[in-house]
């Protein structure tokens, strides 16, 4: 079994660092919207193409990921586990962009 | 040992959920869908920990029984399903909780607006005349009331326990909570953003009066402080 190069070891927080990114957009756009007084659905529009733009990055490079998934003959033990595990990281990844940030563009957005 | 410590603390615990700044015992709607939350959420936990202890009681006594459920099994229901199951209706009840706390609805409510300053709170009654008032805030009691909070110098935040969750108090900037107090009697709240040295001490009195006795009791503050 060989070493994991450390480049590749940097893909396991990639799902995660495209939420985080989400996050810190949600929360400027917000923020500066309602300080400006932008309208409602504007406000709206703005999250929800953020939002569009995470969860379609996070989708690209899943589909991607897929197509190395454990079980490909020639694969290394340990690249196999490493892709697996970068996989699964995306899949959450997604299903956390939806479960924290989805209730934002129903909930109402400034007082 | 254990069952002296245990009948020992329990009354310490409970102890907190009582006095002056407790979060569990509400005065008015707001802090009583923040009290009702936080009973939601402590549910919540607890079912979530009773269940893991389950899954882990079972495999010490019964190992069998978990060598059969697979590595992934465990993964996808133990990692991913079992807090999907808790955490979503927790979730939805904090999402319903926190639109029902914001400042909504066509009905223009009093106004009292609220400055911080190290380490001292003044309250104005912008429709009652150029009354202030340093230190207490006064209230009518089953009155919707938003509290329009600034600062002068530094960022501090609004909190009284007892009617309602924190809001900051930014300089050069409002933040709007509504409040309504639900029982006559007096309350307290205090700055819960650390602010300097005297944070800790930067606490204001809260009066609920009567509805029709609120001017007079704003017009002679003093009477209401006694």
């Amino acid at each position: 079994m060989r070493p994991v190069p450390d480049r590749r070891l940097w893909l396991l927080v990639l799902g995660f660092s495209v939420w985080g990114s989400a996050l810190g957009f949600v929360y400027v756009l917000h923020s500066v919207g309602c300080a400006f007084a932008w309208p409602a659905n504007a406000i709206r529009l703005g999250l929800g193409l953020v939002l569009f733009v995470h969860l379609a990055l996070v989708g690209l490079l899943w589909r991607s990921y897929a197509g190395t998934y454990p079980g490909a003959p020639a694969v290394d033990p340990t690249d196999s586990f490493l892709n697996w595990v970068i996989l699964w990281t995306l899949i959450a990844a997604f299903v956390t962009i939806v479960f924290t940030l989805g209730p934002t563009l129903l909930l109402t957005t400034c007082t | 040992m254990l069952r002296t410590l245990v009948y020992l603390g329990f009354p310490v615990l409970l102890a907190g959920c009582t006095g002056p700044l407790s979060t569990l015992d509400p005065g008015g709607p707001a802090a009583t869908s923040i009290a009702t939350l936080w009973w939601v959420m402590l549910a919540g936990a607890a079912a979530l920990f009773v269940l893991v202890m389950t899954l882990y009681a079972l495999v010490i006594w019964r190992p069998d029984w978990g060598a059969r459920v697979s590595p992934t099994r465990w993964i996808v229901l133990g990692g991913l399903g079992l807090p999907a199951v808790v955490l979503t209706p927790l979730v939805a009840s904090a999402l319903v909780t926190g639109e029902r706390l914001l400042p909504l609805g066509s009905a223009e409510p009093l106004r009292i607006e609220a400055e911080a300053q190290r380490w001292t709170w003044t309250f104005r009654y912008p429709g009652s005349g150029d009354i202030k008032t340093e230190g207490t805030l006064h209230l009518p009691v089953g009155v919707p009331v938003d509290i329009v909070v600034t600062s002068r110098d530094v960022i501090h935040a609004f909190w009284i326990p007892r009617l309602a969750g924190k809001i900051d108090a930014v300089p050069g900037h409002t933040n709007i909570l509504r409040i309504r107090a639900d029982v006559q009697g007096r309350y307290q709240g205090l700055c819960n953003e650390f602010c300097g040295s005297g944070h800790s001490g930067m606490r204001f009195d809260v009066v609920a009066h009567p509805a029709a006795d609120f001017s007079t009791a704003i017009a002679h503050p003093e009477a209401g402080r006694k």
